[in-house]
């Protein structure tokens, strides 16, 4: 290949290719849907920590220490979202310039106190009571 | 073509998206050899390198849309290109050559100070042949700080890290240059 002039063969495989530039609605919807991924994954994360609170608790004590009862089901559907959302996030420009372990040690903190409060609040007490919700508290031994 | 010599990258960028598309040739011609430059400190090999820089302005080109004007288009298109050669790179797994350097330590030898051989262009060549036998980490970052003059800021935007991991990079591969050229 001959270097001196890759303007050249850079337009001429512009043209000879049809190459086009992709629209900008291409680079919104992109932003647009990272966004609600990311926060999908956040909210899912959440949820399912603030579902494994609340069946730690009606569990009791003993049941809960049990690995059988133990609800790992749903501590790593919450671990699998936090772990997506902070893959999702390293896809933002921001991440790249702060330290992305704290980054990640404040989104875990963020996931464990809202997932904590969420259940304190009786949350998941009126949740039950949602007939599209029931599956997820149908049987706190899962 | 003329005209458009002193406006700024970002506003011919502009221009190229929303007027002429002709106008890419000026970007293109503005860091080709640049970006040749860079990328032969990554592949290790000038044919590479020069399909590496078409191929990653045929990308940028594409993408062109979703460029922020509001930064700067050197590091787009040095991040780019950066991610060209590690493809690249990956894909032919070539091992570093290792340079015959006996000449270059007879040298360097007589100069310890490493910053000052920087500033001296006939010595510039031969840290140029050194950094090529570092390793990637450290390659990158001493790259292009020293033979693209870009700075932290640029540096930490192309290569996608902290500018304090660039700042810590740049300081160990000067300590592991320094090792290399004595040894």
């Amino acid at each position: 290949m001959n270097n001196n002039d890759l303007s050249q063969q850079v337009m001429h495989e512009i043209k000879r290719r049809e190459i086009k530039m992709r629209p900008r609605l291409y680079f919104a919807l992109g932003s647009v849907l990272l966004g609600l991924g990311l926060a999908g994954a956040i909210l899912t994360a959440i949820f399912f920590l603030n579902l494994f609170v609340f069946r730690l608790r009606i569990l009791g004590p003993l049941n809960c220490l049990r690995p059988t009862t133990f609800p790992w089901t749903v501590l790593l559907v919450s671990a699998i979202a936090v772990a997506a959302g902070l893959t999702l996030l390293k896809r933002y420009e921001f991440s790249y310039k702060k330290n992305f372990l704290v980054l990640a040690i404040v989104l875990v903190v963020v996931v464990g106190v809202l997932g904590f409060l969420l259940d304190q609040v009786g949350f998941n007490e009126r949740m039950e009571r949602h007939r599209h919700m029931r599956p997820f508290y149908s049987n706190p031994m899962k | 073509m003329d005209d458009f010599e002193n406006l700024p990258d970002e506003e011919v960028v502009e221009l190229v998206r929303s007027k002429d598309q002709e106008l890419y040739r000026e970007l293109v011609k503005r860091y080709q050899n640049k970006l040749l430059r860079y990328a032969t400190y990554i592949v290790h090999d000038e044919n590479q390198a020069a399909d590496v820089v078409q191929e990653a302005f045929i990308k940028a080109f594409v993408n062109l849309r979703g460029f922020n004007t509001h930064k700067k288009f050197s590091s787009w298109i040095y991040r780019i290109v950066h991610n060209e050669a590690i493809n690249q790179l990956k894909r032919s797994k070539k091992v570093t050559p290792f340079a015959d350097r006996e000449w270059l330590v007879d040298k360097i030898k007589s100069d310890t100070n490493l910053e000052e051989e920087f500033l001296q262009k006939e010595k510039k060549e031969i840290i140029e042949q050194a950094v090529e036998e570092l390793p990637l980490k450290y390659r990158e970052p001493l790259a292009l700080f020293y033979f693209e003059e870009k700075s932290y800021d640029e540096i930490s935007d192309i290569l996608r890290m902290p500018v304090g991991t660039v700042g810590t990079r740049i300081s160990r591969g000067k300590v592991f240059l320094r090792r290399l050229l004595e040894k």
